[in-house]
């Protein structure tokens, strides 16, 4: 591809990108979210025509008007959402577009070729098998075997790791590299770094609809990468000083849960958030988590225990009562939680201060001020978006988040609530957060973070607790936890070796 | 006018139907109309419907044969507007007011846009079906409907086996009332003991509902059902054909026998198109009369009734001919209302056939 | 202007198109019924448009269908299908008309007043009962309101029967009494039937765009009716906001009732008169949105109006009013589903900016799909 420009009105998503990929390499297409990966192989496949610059495949200049073309002249795509019947079995899904020139489906037949077809490239797929019935990793097997079928020597995987497993994610890595003894191309797009090293022989940087370079994976390193796609030094780790916890600012005692089938869902003998400290929470999913962090912030009433915010007993109190004690929540689902998606960015900053002076007046939307404010805030946090008037929806979702955390930021809060803050962000935005997180714990706030990621807490916490079956399991000083011993715990049974949490 | 055309068809199709089909009772059928033989005239006659509309079977369509007759025979020019909500009462009405010169409004519930319009065309006429405008240029018509009904009462009654009767009604506006006090009233004079179920569906325009409460008429006993109930009545013909031989309609307004055949016991008919008709002729004659409220019964022909089955048989006939005899002479007054029902003392007249449902029923041959 | 799926500017045209496209499919079944489309719509336009009375007409048959077209609006932003909009208005009516058939001496300049507020207030009760229901114990609204229409009508219709000893009901008409000239919303252009009370629709219709958009209520509503997860994060009292929103949309519906009893009828009948569902199609077209609505009120007003014309001078029935209000409605709900297929949306309206890397995490429908054709192996 040379010199591809693709514009959309108001913005431009390729900016003279060229990207050169050679027979038999797997080749990674790096970049953050909302670079240019998507909308580059969307042009590539025929999705979309280029303003300028041409695409050449084995040397020939190619003009795509639609998939169709695309298709026949051998390339193959698997999208981040399968595009599979779920009522039609492995065979039928693969043949489907290609059923023959008979009127009459030979199934017995199209099954044999697709097994024949799975066997040889080490798929393993039952053909008769409903695709409904199978996981993630084996749909995704499916697309790759209809690509193949469909004759395809150069395949496009968009971020093909997302939905897998870290077990499926190697078991792709072999698929791969079977594919490319065999002669054929792979475009794999990501924006994790780990994955360029792991599997692909040369990578692509992309940054901002640009190319930014293209490297031989052996010869490079994470940082470098990681930098080229960032566009700045990046931080891989966030450099955090020492903590200097001060007093004691959220305490709770004998926070009790139950759920709907009067089983015990939380069971908090004690929790304290101190000034200047950043508590990890760990866990298994579904642990206690969820009932914890709505107790803490007011969005549920614990059926037994005390809570206390500076001193102020605050159980009774909604979420708005507990805003106003002084809490902020970044919250784990950003779409269906901390954002309305179709408000615009300055409806999605007022989301939670609608009793705030500066924000409403006698019941009336201060909307210019709150739009003034919203732009300045997405100055400060980075939110890349047109302005303040975009709507939520249309943000990658690292900016999404950047604006929650800046929103909750900008309450001044003396509690920050950070559930999975990074959760589906890409490099150089986990690093934004992480660093909101350290500098809101050294202006003297107590932080709780809570995260499926071990490391992410490890990294982070100043002190870590372990939940397990809504209980407090273990309590570690963030700089004598060990992983190991972490694991344990949150499975829950010390005596058998833990499984380690994602 | 390809609609009107086509329904100007099914009009005369149905007429058919009623003048072989029906055996006339009594003497004097609508003695005041004068047969006019074809003619032109330039005269246009407009007719707004209610929220029913052409299609009801019953009282739009009453109406419609009327102007389909005097389009015939008086050459008038005639047009029909349907209204779809009250809103298009008054529009409706004045459209007609600019554009002919009867403008005729069919049922009560025009009153009000009648009462509004017709002054804004004091040299144009105005017709009132069913209810009462007093202006100078409105000519209003009502119907003693409790005397046509009265004759319903009683050959429902001798010819019902279980002795329950049925009446399903529209909404309870006067008319519809007079007919059902009048229809109790005649059943009670034929048997004292008989019981009259009675429901209401609240709307003109539900067939469903109509279906589903002469069911329930029909499964508590009733063996013949009255519906008064516009477009809802069509569902009573439904129900009484779905349950078969054994049990009948008793038509208002008008016959029906095509959305029932074999199964329609008889037809109160009332004059809504004769009335229709004067009130055309009476623009292309001259000699309107605005200003003035007829009330039609059985004596002038307003009000009548056919039988349509050979289930009635002469007894029954004569029996019916005495009644109405007896009402045209005065000597039997219906009932118009529920005060004057319940103070009804029924006056069975000698010599009159007794109810099959009576014990002592000796069947006249 | 940036040109994206939902935005105020993509549904007007997209509204725009879609009525379009309904009278041109409309158009098709005049000539299958025989009829000459052209003149027909000649007629509707002319009898609509083409007179001072014509015009009057059209804003009259608008007025309830604007304020009912609001209520289904403002209980859509609060997430609310509001079906019970007939139900409300009718109340509204009733209840206006007897207040207004009642002689107690008041002027004008109260009594008016007072049958209005009335008639909003049994409108916002009718209202606020299927959104408490549905706030306290999760009863859906489409049920609820349903009923209550039921109810409304069957309620009418006993008071008119059955209580004429102290209400000021006649049943021979099936209504109230005439509404006195105290309490008649005043005609303010002569010899036509324009009342004071379509200034109300309109009047009714900014202000709710700027409930609706600029005060913090309305903030709630429209948080609420998006993303309840969102309203609880963010403090907002769901149950108590769609309530409130039910109520206001009842009294919406009740000014409309109020309009038609005390403006154009002078009395209120218990024949439902169906505009209540007529607004709901409003609401839709209209996108929910109040300034929206005025224009679907006043385009389905045209429809109404225009349809005497049409059926005294092209003679097409007036039902074909119906077939294309019902065409309308199913232009743009397809319009609507297009929206959200992707192959349209890439067509006219890319999706994002910047193109979402990730669909799970924008938020984004799914990509492309994309089903070549068979290449020869």
């Amino acid at each position: 591809m040379r010199d591809v420009v693709k514009r959309f009105p108001g913005v431009i998503a390729n900016d003279g990108v060229n990207l050169a990929v050679r027979t038999g390499e797997i080749h990674a297409l790096l970049g953050e979210n909302g670079a240019g990966k998507s909308t580059l192989m969307n042009l590539l496949f025929g999705l979309y025509n280029p303003d300028e610059g041409e695409i050449l495949i084995n040397g020939k200049s190619v003009h795509f008007h639609n998939t169709r073309q695309a298709v026949e002249a051998g390339l193959g795509m698997v999208h981040q959402h399968f595009m599979l019947i779920p009522r039609f079995t492995v065979a039928e899904n693969v043949i489907l577009g290609n059923e023959g020139p008979d009127s009459i489906l030979d199934r017995a037949a199209a099954s044999r070729r697709v097994a024949e077809l799975a066997t040889s490239y080490g798929l393993n797929v039952d053909p008769d098998a409903k695709v409904g019935d199978l996981p993630v990793s084996m749909r995704q097997r499916v697309e790759i075997l209809r690509a193949l079928y469909q004759g395809s020597r150069i395949l496009i995987l968009d971020e093909p790791t997302a939905l897998l497993t870290p077990q499926e994610v190697d078991d792709l890595y072999v698929i791969l590299r079977r594919l490319r003894v065999d002669g054929g191309t792979i475009i794999f797009i990501t924006h994790k770094l780990r994955e360029v090293a792991n599997v692909s022989d040369r990578v692509t940087v992309i940054r901002r609809g640009k190319t930014i370079g293209t490297r031989v994976t052996s010869e490079t390193t994470s940082q470098e990468l990681a930098e080229l796609m960032v566009g700045r030094e990046v931080l891989l780790r966030v450099d955090r000083p020492p903590a200097t916890p001060g007093e004691t600012i959220l305490d709770g005692e004998d926070l009790r849960c139950t759920g709907a089938h009067h089983q015990e869902t939380l069971n908090v003998a004690s929790i304290q958030l101190r000034r200047g400290e950043i508590l990890g929470v760990c866990g298994v999913e579904g642990n206690g988590q969820s009932e914890l962090v709505e107790v803490l912030s007011g969005l549920r009433k614990p059926d037994s225990g005390t809570l206390t915010i500076k001193g102020q007993d605050v159980l009774g109190e909604n979420a708005t009562g507990f805003r106003q004690a002084g809490v902020s929540y970044i919250p784990e689902d950003r779409h269906g939680r901390g954002l309305v998606l179709d408000f615009p960015l300055w409806e999605n900053a007022l989301l939670g201060n609608t009793e705030r002076p500066e924000f409403t007046k006698r019941g009336w939307i201060r909307s210019g001020w709150i739009r003034e404010l919203t732009s300045s805030l997405m100055a400060r946090f980075d939110v890349r978006a047109p302005s303040a008037s975009t709507p939520a929806r249309s943000l990658s979702g690292g900016n999404q988040q950047k604006l929650i955390i800046a929103r909750e930021l900008q309450r001044d809060p003396d509690i920050l609530l950070a559930i999975q803050p990074t959760r589906g962000l890409d490099v150089g935005a986990i690093e934004f957060v992480h660093r909101s997180l350290v500098e809101t714990r050294d202006s003297g706030k107590a932080v709780l973070l809570l995260s499926f990621d071990l490391d992410e807490i490890m990294d982070l916490s100043d002190r870590i607790v372990v939940l397990s079956e809504g209980r407090i399991v273990g309590e570690f000083k963030g700089s004598t936890a060990d992983r190991a011993q972490l694991g344990l715990l949150m499975g829950g049974r010390p005596s058998e070796p833990a499984m380690a949490a994602a | 006018m390809a609609g009107i055309t086509r329904l100007n068809a099914r009009m005369n199709r149905r007429r058919v139907i009623a003048a072989s089909g029906g055996t006339v009772l009594g003497a004097a059928i609508f003695g005041n109309l004068s047969v006019g033989s074809a003619q032109e005239s330039d005269v246009t006659v407009t007719m707004v419907t209610d929220t029913a509309g052409v299609g009801d079977q019953n009282f739009n369509d009453l109406a419609v044969l009327g102007g389909d007759r005097a389009a015939e025979e008086l050459g008038v020019t005639f047009n029909i507007l349907e209204s779809q909500t009250q809103a298009d009462y008054s529009p409706n009405l004045a459209q007609g007011g600019e554009t002919s010169d009867l403008t005729i409004a069919v049922g009560a519930l025009l009153g009000d846009a009648v009462a509004e319009v017709a002054p804004q065309f004091p040299d144009k006429f105005f017709a009132l079906l069913d209810g009462v405008v007093e202006q100078d240029n409105v000519y209003s018509v009502v119907f003693r409907e409790h005397e046509g009904a009265y004759l319903g009462g009683v050959l429902s009654a001798l010819v019902s086996q279980s002795g329950i009767l049925g009446v399903v009604g529209g909404i309870r506006v006067p008319p519809v009332a007079r007919y059902e006090v009048g229809f109790v009233a005649g059943a009670r004079t034929i048997n004292p003991d008989i019981e009259v179920l009675i429901s209401y569906a609240d709307s003109f325009e539900d067939p469903a509902l109509g279906q589903e409460l002469t069911l329930a008429q029909l499964n508590n006993g009733a063996d013949v059902v009255l519906p008064i109930a516009g477009r809802t009545g069509v569902g009573s013909f439904d129900a009484v054909n779905e349950q078969g031989e054994g049990f009948w309609i008793m038509a208002g307004d008008t016959d029906q026998s095509h959305l029932a055949p074999g199964r329609q016991l008889a037809a109160i008919r009332k004059g809504v198109d004769v009335a229709f008709f004067d009130a055309a002729q009476a623009v292309v004659d001259g000699n309107f009369p605005g200003g003035t409220v007829d009330d039609l019964g059985l004596v002038e022909g307003g009000m009548d009734i056919y039988a349509f089955d050979a289930t009635v048989d002469q007894s029954m006939l004569d029996t019916v001919a005495a009644y109405k005899q007896a009402i045209i002479d005065g000597v039997i007054v219906p009932p118009a209302d529920d005060d004057a029902l319940a103070a009804f003392v029924p006056t069975p007249l000698d010599g009159a056939a007794t109810p099959a449902a009576s014990p002592a029923a000796t069947p006249a041959s | 202007m940036t040109i994206r799926p939902g935005s105020a500017f993509v549904n007007a045209v997209g509204s725009v198109v879609a009525v379009l496209v309904a009278l041109l499919i409309g158009a098709v079944v005049i000539v299958i019924s025989g009829q000459d489309p052209w003149e027909a719509y000649r007629s509707l336009a002319e009898g609509a448009l083409g007179s001072r009375r014509g015009r009057a007409e059209t804003l009259v048959y608008a007025a309830p269908l604007i304020l009912g077209g609001l209520a289904f609006a403002v209980a859509a932003r609060a997430g609310m299908f509001n079906v019970g909009i007939e139900g409300q208005l009718v109340i509204g009516g009733f209840a206006a008309a007897l207040v207004g058939a009642t002689d107690w001496g008041l002027p004008s300049a109260i009594h008016i007043p007072l049958a209005v507020l009335v008639a909003a207030i049994a409108g916002g009760v009718w209202g606020f009962i299927p959104g408490v229901l549905k706030a306290a114990t999760g009863a859906h609204e489409v049920i609820t309101t349903i009923m209550l229409n039921y109810l409304a009508f069957r309620l009418i219709i006993y008071s008119i029967q059955r209580r004429s000893d102290w209400l000021p009901v006649d049943d021979s008409v099936q209504g109230t009494e005439r509404v006195l000239d105290t309490a008649r919303l005043p005609i303010v252009l002569d010899a036509t039937r324009l009342h004071a009370g379509v200034a109300i629709a309109f009047v009714a219709a900014f202000t709710i765009w700027f409930v609706l958009f600029h005060t913090t209520f309305g903030y709630k509503v429209r948080t609420v009716g998006l993303s309840e997860g969102a309203a609880r994060y963010g403090g907002i009292r769901w149950g108590m906001t769609i309530a409130i929103a039910m109520a206001l949309a009842g009294a919406l519906a009740g000014l409309a009732g109020a309009g038609e009893s005390l403006g154009l009828h002078g009395r209120h009948s218990a024949v439902p008169p169906g505009l209540g569902f007529t607004a709901i199609a409003v609401g839709l077209v209209g996108r929910n949105h109040p300034i929206g609505v005025i224009f679907s009120g006043l385009l389905f007003g045209l429809l109404s109006a225009g349809a005497l014309t049409m059926q005294a001078e092209a003679d097409v029935s007036r039902d074909i009013v119906l077939v294309l209000q019902g065409l309308v409605i199913l232009a743009v709900a397809a319009f609507e589903a297009m929206n959200r297929l992707p192959w349209f949306r890439g067509l006219g309206t890319p999706k994002t900016p910047s193109g979402g890397d990730r669909a799970s995490d924008t938020g984004m429908a799914p990509e492309i799909e994309s089903r070549p054709a068979p290449p020869a192996i």
